[in-house]
């Protein structure tokens, strides 16, 4: 809708009666470095995992180039809110102050798609039909690297990395050979192309999970937490490749516990609290000038 | 009747014995390949996400099939196929696809148990790993879960596959033709002979058995040659 490349509007998430996320709204610049920050528990997790789509959120959009990831919530549209029965009823009943009214059937969730008329459905109908885009195709443009590498078992690391293009038609295989091992080159490991994952080493693994993203071309890249299941030693040759991603220009929001990796390469970074963006600015702003007691408590013990 | 005119005359009918043997195997196998094939299918819906009314539908049907033909004894099943859907299959002039059918219907029942269970094993991470590189759900399951999962489930599966070639056994309740000519399988032979030759009918029965036997013990290696192979990729 904006000019960003991911946008999440409004998102709550619930599993079952726990609020994991109650409100969560963030655009993110082509090219930007974001860093999540926040206590377990937080919503970081499920976020950016809501960001692709792997949680479908409760309540909220997601938008990625332009296009709706998510069904539409109508709590977001004015005009849609506006067209529903509950809307003019309330007018009709004397209700004046139409921006009251709205929020009022925001904060009540007054609206059931069922009851709320022709218009209504027309205009939920037309704007899903115009902005909405499958969650495979956003998906493919878009990277995840997992705590646990889950990198696939069944196949080698050459045939993790193709498996995606080749399968999606993105490339012929001859391509997605070369490509991944352009890419194996620059990790140094063109020798484990043909090895399975168990015989690899945590950073290894993590590599070839940054990689095998990477062999999609991905338009922006999502970590989860990449560093947090590894051994120590293994930390830093995963943070170098991260570090020589963003120095290449490539769009990448970190959840992590890492703050070194957090000052160096974050543009902006989002510090997240009980489910909501508790405070969001540049790395020295968060770090050096906390505005909020939650994040001068939390940063207090992580640095 | 001395043992050794005994052992002459199984010497005699080794052609037919080696035939009904033939048999056998040959529903056993077409029975496992489409137990397997129904296994894979049942299983699959039974672990898809609930998502549409068609899978809620598709679901509620494979919990049906599963819970009838494991609550039911094959030979029940076989004598109610062969003298119901099957009818037409069993008065063709090869009527093999009658047991083949009915033991597959029975066999794949069990299969799309011991697959779920496998698929149910597979760790949820290689399901969002291929999802997020923007996958299908079913490709994903096609080409990253399934083969996990039949991975590790190849003891289980070649255990239902030795009982299911012992249980081909029962099909000697029914006429078994193979162009209009009325054949017997293993069991069923040595019955048939034992009955022409009652002298011999425990001669003739130990035989069959020892041919099971055999037949398990070649499986059992085949089980283990396979485990052997799919362990590479571990190392």
């Amino acid at each position: 809708m904006s000019g960003d490349l991911i946008e999440i509007r409004g998102l709550y998430k619930y599993f079952g009666k726990l609020e994991v996320l109650k409100g969560v709204s963030c655009g993110i610049k082509k090219g930007e470095k974001i860093v999540v920050l926040g206590a377990s528990g937080s919503g970081k997790s499920t976020m950016l995992r809501c960001m692709n789509l792997l949680e479908k959120p409760t309540y909220g959009e997601v938008w990625f180039e332009g296009n709706l990831l998510t069904p539409v919530d109508p709590y977001l549209h004015e005009d849609i809110i506006k067209s529903s029965r509950t809307f003019k009823k309330l007018i009709s009943q004397g209700n004046a102050d139409e921006g009251d009214m709205i929020a009022k059937i925001k904060k009540d969730d007054l609206l059931h798609e069922k009851n709320e008329g022709a218009e209504y459905s027309r205009l939920m109908k037309e704007f899903y039909k115009a902005h909405f885009l499958d969650e495979n195709l956003a998906r493919a443009r878009m990277g995840m690297v997992f705590q646990h590498f889950n990198l696939f078992n069944n196949l080698t690391v050459l045939q993790n990395m193709t498996l995606a293009p080749v399968q999606l038609k993105l490339k012929t295989k001859e391509e997605a050979t070369a490509h991944a091992m352009e890419l194996l080159g620059k990790i140094g490991l063109t020798d484990k192309a043909d090895c399975y994952p168990s015989t690899l080493s945590g950073g290894q693994k993590q590599r070839i999970a940054i990689v095998r993203s990477l062999c999609m071309d991905p338009q922006v890249m999502l970590f989860d937490e990449p560093t947090s299941a590894l051994d120590p030693e293994m930390v830093g040759e995963v943070l170098d490749l991260m570090k020589r991603l963003a120095d290449a220009g490539m769009t990448m929001i970190v959840v992590t516990h890492e703050i070194g990796f957090a000052r160096e390469v974050a543009d902006r970074v989002l510090f997240m609290a009980d489910g909501v963006i508790a405070e969001s600015g540049t790395p020295d702003e968060v770090f050096n000038n906390p505005q909020t007691e939650r994040a001068k408590q939390f940063l207090s013990s992580v640095l | 009747m001395t043992f050794a005119d005994k052992l002459a005359k199984l010497w005699e009918l080794r052609g037919l014995f080696a035939e009904s043997l033939g048999l056998s195997l040959l529903i056993a196998f077409g029975a496992v390949v489409l137990g397997f094939i129904i296994g894979v299918i049942l299983a699959v819906i039974r672990i898809a996400p609930k998502t549409n009314p068609v899978i809620k539908v598709l679901d509620k049907i494979a919990v049906t099939y599963i819970t009838v033909i494991r609550g039911t004894p094959t030979l029940v099943q076989l004598l109610i196929l062969y003298n119901s859907i099957l009818i037409s299959f069993k008065r063709m002039p090869t009527n093999l696809l009658v047991p083949i059918i009915a033991f597959g219907i029975n066999s794949g029942a069990y299969m799309a148990e011991i697959i779920r269970s496998g698929i149910s094993a597979v760790d949820s991470g290689q399901l969002e790993a291929g999802r997020s590189l923007g996958l299908s759900w079913i490709t994903t399951m096609k080409k990253i879960i399934i083969p996990q999962a039949i991975k590790t489930t190849v003891p289980t599966i070649f255990n239902e596959i030795i009982i299911l070639v012992k249980e081909t056994s029962v099909v000697s309740y029914i006429v078994l033709k193979v162009n209009s000519e009325q054949k017997w399988d293993l069991l069923g032979m040595a019955e048939k002979q034992g009955l022409a030759t009652p002298a011999c009918y425990l001669v003739f029965l130990f035989f069959a058995a020892i041919l099971y036997l055999a037949v398990v013990m070649l499986l059992t290696a085949l089980q283990h040659l396979i485990e052997k192979r799919l362990k590479k990729n571990e190392r």
